[in-house]
């Protein structure tokens, strides 16, 4: 039987939601979850918190296994005094290490997924793009890695936006990407073939088989049609294939850098998931020891034949993300250029600062809850100062997981409400977001969001673009730290406190930019935002497109 | 570049591990061949193919002209038996006209080139790595490395070079001789396994070099002072040194844990266990029955205990009496 004060002793180290929220299945309505862990839980393995797991602690101490005490029991009576740890260190990111898969490997479960319906007939598929491009002024063909339409992301995003801008433009647009998605590049093009799921502007025309495709647009191209191919993704093509679409663009082809792709099959250059590499040389020690290695070697050569074939134009979303491109990726290419995917608008300074009277500052997490989002680092910060009552800590977005002593708020950004997340941060007074990422971010709304709702942006000198934002933006209301102990520190003492009493809290808008079609515009009339002096001598012209 | 030969000991049950060895050593050091000390034998119905695991060869236990083997391998346990032969591998090797000999333990994975080895060897007769080459601070540092070499041994025997001179082969004739004697893990005793004896190598023989290059022989016992990193180029490091080789020693959560103490909050060593238990997993052995080890049971399968062992080494009218310690029946050892 468990005595009343071994029930008082382990309280305080017994998290009860998390327990009851991991224990659904078991736990029966009415039955108090600290009395099920320690009559039978702590037998059953299951852990009391999230900040102790039994099986750790157990190992650490055979004595304790072999002599049968319930281990929380332990750790109230004599492991805490004795600086016993109750979790491994570093585990979020082991665990991330222990599940590194190689691209190629995760991609054979892919393989059963995918749009497998019969490809469009060829004669209907010329007939309907001929149609569609009746009195219009050119086709812009944009290639991806999966259906824009039916996901939701950055990406998807940018391309919604540039399809609507070339739309207003007079241009049908033409989207691409892989019927059989892929976390690597699709296989070399052989006898088997490849189909595109085919949008042109919203609408679904069905799957194609890329050489019907292919000859379509030459087709077209060679009756006078302007093309022009916008390649926003290798990833899940084959570049082979892409190449030969890429090769009728009338003017020269433009491929974006939204992520690393080109440089790694990991996009965000995380080493085994955990580590930012900087993307040392394909034969380096690092990529011999990371699950990414060896496909990026078998992938390196095929990028590079594209890229010295086509020579495209690259585009990056942020001048942090074309700068690291430009000293790596050591691809061909005829010029780069910078075009956000969108712009902060920012209002005068409001006159409510941080920390409303009578309340504890506010420190949210925006968006998924993963790893190159920074989430691990602020679950850390909300496990150590989760109980401080100068915080609370606030995950917005759509939850995956158990947030324990964080207060999950469901928000959700779609077409339709492109704002919900700075809405609600401005909603919630939201005091401090903290964008964490532990690689250069290539453009991060989160980030962007942040500060449009109004929060103080605190972040880490490794989030590449996002410490721009702050340098660019708004230097008074962000700080960069130099690593978590930093963070930590921040928190401790009355540091964040004060530096939010010399903040300047500001309020703003997330304009959408229109993609390429936004950057054309921008070139052709020489905009001075337009980091991109290698155009200095584009000839193109927005009419380059049209027909004749 | 020359030739040099290079061996492991093991039983089939770190087949998987000297897979790894051959493939890392291979990729770096292409001019070294690895032989196979094996110390066991096949399973019924088990094929090994050598060279399909990147070997140059294999030496069974029983070509060693060990005196006695029958009771030899009785009275050893099988991390003792694995070390026993080591002496008299090197002295067979240097024997029949190796220049060079350098021994790895399996469970030791390539990271680098190993020619300042080879360097050294036109220099020295016998080159020995510590577990520790600097003193550490923390006290539960200097109770786990420190103390725990002053138990074991100040020298790791994962790793051993020896010339084919007089000197060196002076040193494998005394290592084989001392260990067909006096290979036991008996700490209180003094002995543990080939490894104690090594300390006594510098005062008994000249030529002998402490290589103190922190890129050598990085393992969970001196990881407190030498911090796994990779730089901007991809370089694996040491305590700041290019990682040449590594020793995964305990690929379970002892070792982990003992990784974890002196991990220093970096990810990258376990980044590299990681990659190793893949390895491992590539080079899986497969058709071996489970905890195999040819000499680890009488003959009827029954599991030979360590007491077993210890009260047969002991007693010369036990060895004298049952000539042949594993047969199994109404005649046998077995108590």
């Amino acid at each position: 039987m468990t005595s009343k004060a071994e029930c008082e002793l382990v309280a305080p180290f017994f998290d009860a939601e998390y327990y009851a929220q991991s224990n659904q299945a078991v736990l029966a309505s009415g039955v108090d979850p600290l009395a099920h862990f320690m009559s039978r839980g702590w037998r059953e393995g299951r852990d009391p918190s999230a900040e102790f797991s039994l099986v750790y602690y157990l190992r650490m101490r055979e004595d304790i296994a072999a002599a049968g005490v319930n281990p929380l029991l332990h750790y109230a009576m004599a492991g805490r005094a004795e600086g016993l740890a109750t979790r491994r260190g570093m585990d979020a990111e082991r665990r991330l290490i222990e599940s590194a898969r190689a691209p190629s490997d995760r991609g054979r479960d892919w393989a059963a997924g995918g749009d497998r319906g019969p490809a469009c007939d060829a004669s209907t598929l010329r007939q309907r793009l001929a149609d569609a491009l009746d009195g219009r002024a050119g086709l812009v063909v944009s290639i991806s890695h999966d259906d824009v339409e039916a996901n939701v992301g950055g990406l998807q995003n940018v391309v919604g936006e540039e399809r609507l801008a070339f739309e207003r433009l007079g241009y049908v647009y033409l989207h691409l990407s892989p019927a059989l998605p892929l976390p690597t590049l699709a296989p070399k093009p052989t006898k088997h073939p490849f189909h595109y799921v085919v949008r042109a502007g919203r609408e679904r025309l069905g799957l194609a088989e890329s050489l019907d495709l292919t000859a379509i647009l030459r087709d077209l191209r060679d009756s006078g049609v302007g093309l022009f191919v916008i390649v926003h993704q290798l990833l899940g093509n084959a570049p082979e294939i892409v190449a030969d679409i890429a090769k009728l663009s009338t003017i020269p082809v433009v491929a974006w850098a939204h992520d690393y792709f080109t440089i790694c099959s990991n996009f965000n250059l995380l080493s085994n998931d955990v580590r930012f590499c900087g993307a040392p040389p394909t034969n380096s020690g690092a990529c011999g020891i990371c699950v990414y290695g060896a496909d990026r070697l078998a992938e390196r050569p095929r990028v590079q034949l594209f890229f010295s074939q086509i020579r495209p134009r690259i585009i990056a979303p942020s001048d942090v993300t074309l700068a690291f491109w430009l000293a790596h990726a050591e691809l061909s290419h005829s010029g780069a250029a910078v075009q956000p995917l969108a712009r902060l608008i920012l209002g005068p300074a409001t006159t409510h600062g941080y920390g409303q009277p009578g309340r504890s500052l506010r420190i949210a997490h925006l968006g998924h809850q993963s790893f190159p989002k920074g989430w691990p680092v602020f679950e850390r910060l909300a496990a150590r100062f989760g109980s401080d009552p100068r915080y609370d800590f606030f995950h917005l977005g759509q939850r995956t997981r158990f947030t324990g002593k964080i207060r999950h708020i469901p928000v959700r950004v779609t077409r339709d409400a492109p704002d919900a997340m700075l809405e609600k941060v401005a909603e919630l007074a939201i005091d401090v977001v903290v964008n964490w990422a532990p690689w250069p971010e290539t453009f991060c709304y989160a980030a962007h969001e942040a500060i449009a709702g109004g929060a103080f942006l605190l972040t880490c000198r490794a989030a590449g673009h996002v410490p721009r934002i702050i340098a660019d933006y708004v230097p008074e209301q962000g700080l960069v730290l130099d690593n978590e102990q930093a963070l930590l520190d921040l928190f401790e003492d009355q540091g964040l406190r004060a530096v939010l009493d010399r903040a300047t809290r500001r309020r703003g808008l997330l304009l959408p930019q229109g993609g390429t079609a936004d950057w054309l515009v921008r070139s052709k009339h020489g905009d001075s935002q337009l980091r991109a002096p290698d155009f200095s001598q584009d000839k193109f012209a927005l009419e380059a497109p049209g027909r004749g | 570049m020359a030739e040099l030969h290079c061996f492991t000991s093991a039983s089939f049950a770190y087949l998987d591990r000297v897979r790894v060895l051959a493939e890392t050593l291979a990729k770096h050091n292409p001019n070294w061949k690895l032989w196979l000390c094996l110390v066991d034998q096949e399973p019924p119905g088990f094929a090994f193919h050598p060279e399909q695991d990147g070997l140059a060869g294999v030496v069974r236990i029983s070509e060693l002209g060990i005196p006695n083997l029958r009771t030899q391998i009785f009275t050893h346990d099988i991390v003792e038996l694995c070390t026993l032969v080591k002496g008299a591998m090197l002295d067979q090797m240097l024997a029949r006209g190796a220049d060079r000999v350098v021994y790895l333990d399996p469970d030791i994975a390539v990271f680098d080139t190993l020619a300042h080895i080879e360097c050294l060897l036109t220099q020295y007769d016998v080159v020995l790595t510590p577990h520790q080459v600097e003193p550490d601070e923390l006290p539960s540092a200097i109770r786990d490395n420190e103390i725990g070499s002053l138990k074991w041994g100040v020298y790791n025997l994962g790793f051993l070079a020896v010339a084919g001179t007089l000197e060196g082969r002076r040193f494998a004739r005394w290592w084989r001789d001392r260990l067909l004697d006096h290979c036991y893990d008996d700490v209180p005793s003094g002995l543990f396994t080939d490894q104690r004896w090594c300390d006594l190598v510098p005062a008994f023989f000249d030529g002998v070099h402490v290589l103190r290059d922190p890129g050598y022989n990085v393992a969970s016992w001196n990881l407190s002072r030498r911090p796994i990193t990779i730089d901007e180029n991809g370089d694996i490091k040491a305590a700041g040194r290019p990682l040449r080789f590594f020793h995964f020693t305990k690929v379970n959560w002892v070792g982990e844990a003992m990784i974890e103490r002196y991990s220093g909050g970096r990810v990258e060593v376990f980044e590299l266990m990681h990659w190793y238990r893949r390895r491992l997993m590539v080079h899986a052995t497969h058709g071996l029955p489970k905890s195999w080890w040819a000499y680890g049971t009488y003959a009827d399968g029954t599991p030979i205990p360590h007491a077993h062992r210890r009260l047969y080494r002991d007693r010369a009218d036990l060895r004298e009496h049952y000539p042949n310690p594993f047969t199994a029946g109404p005649a046998a050892f077995l108590p």
